[in-house]
């Protein structure tokens, strides 16, 4: 039987120097609510949800860049920690999801129920 | 595995091994070897009792293929009887107060005896067995049984039915296994399954 591997769902990502603006559009084409600020080599700097685009970018000044706006202390789990710890940190941060990082490169995000999937349905 | 388990399955495998009876072998493999199959609130009740009969079958299969090495009557016979002198033996030096009680003359030609009685019907058991295993560990005990006094001749006798049913038990449930699927605990696979790094449970 085939083994019941997870498919990490793609991240989407921008530079630190990208606007406000930039951010608000990339969001809204991908319909998504998160983007992940990378700097040099790919390495995760920060988050930016909508929450932050509308408290820190509208409410204040829409000039701002990602840099700026962006949440820096972000929690992630390694490739080489386990998936229990992955759902630790989902129960922490409080969301369904939480980003994977191989070498402090962000390489996908982990969801509580592709684990439990995974977990109870080995298919192996 | 507590300790009131641990020796409960000690015990039903010593009443299995040492007594021989069909049913003791048949509830130590449900119960013990076994029972995380049949002590099972996951698994139905009518699929149980397919199981059961499927464990049945084999013991029943496994035993009419060693029955001549359980119940050879000619050294069944032979070993008893050599072993019970040999135990008299040992006894009588004891009672005569001999210093070394069981190094005579006649307690290893008893053990002699009883050991060339049961080397045919060793041979026979290996090649319809394979059961190397049984065999080394039977004949590596043996010089253990010829030094130690009474209890020696007393656990000698025997010996070659206990490895058989030893044998016995090992393939029945290694053949139910292979029937019916390696089965683990639901909480052990989710504890496991858990605690594997991410790197090993992703597509790449």
């Amino acid at each position: 039987m085939e083994i019941n591997k997870i498919k990490l769902h793609p991240a989407m990502t921008c530079e630190d120097g990208l606007s406000a603006i930039e951010i608000s559009k990339k969001l809204k084409e991908a319909k998504d609510r998160r983007i992940f600020v990378v700097g040099e080599n790919e390495k995760l700097l920060g988050i930016i949800t909508t929450t932050d685009l509308v408290y820190k970018a509208l409410a204040e000044n829409i000039e701002i860049s990602a840099k700026d706006i962006m949440t820096k202390e972000v929690k992630y789990i390694d490739v080489a920690e386990s998936l229990e710890k992955a759902i630790e940190v989902m129960n922490d941060i409080k969301s369904f999801s939480c980003p994977v990082v191989e070498d402090g490169k962000i390489i996908g995000l982990i969801s509580y129920h592709d684990i439990i999937n995974h977990v109870v349905n080995p298919g192996e | 595995m507590g300790l009131e388990d641990y020796l409960g399955k000690m015990q039903a495998q010593s009443k299995a091994v040492f007594g021989g009876k069909r049913k003791d072998l048949s509830d130590y493999l449900e119960k013990h070897e076994l029972v995380n199959y049949f002590d099972n609130q996951t698994i139905s009740e009518e699929r149980k009792k397919d199981m059961k009969n499927s464990l049945e079958k084999k013991l029943d299969s496994e035993m009419e293929k060693y029955e001549s090495e359980l119940n050879g009557v000619f050294r069944k016979g032979a070993a008893k009887s050599t072993m019970g002198l040999a135990v008299l033996n040992d006894l009588y030096g004891f009672v005569s107060k001999a210093p070394i009680s069981n190094i005579t003359g006649l307690g290893y030609a008893l053990f002699a005896l009883k050991s060339a009685a049961e080397v045919p019907a060793n041979i026979k058991y290996l090649k319809k067995s394979h059961d190397w295993y049984g065999e080394l560990q039977h004949w590596a005990l043996k010089p253990l049984r010829y030094i130690a006094p009474v209890i020696g001749p007393a656990l000698e006798s025997g010996s070659f039915e206990r490895m058989v049913r030893k044998g016995i038990i090992k393939r029945v449930k290694k053949s139910f296994i292979q029937t019916h699927g390696k089965y683990t605990p639901k909480k052990e696979m989710i504890n496991a399954r858990l605690s594997r790094p991410i790197r090993e449970a992703i597509a790449v």
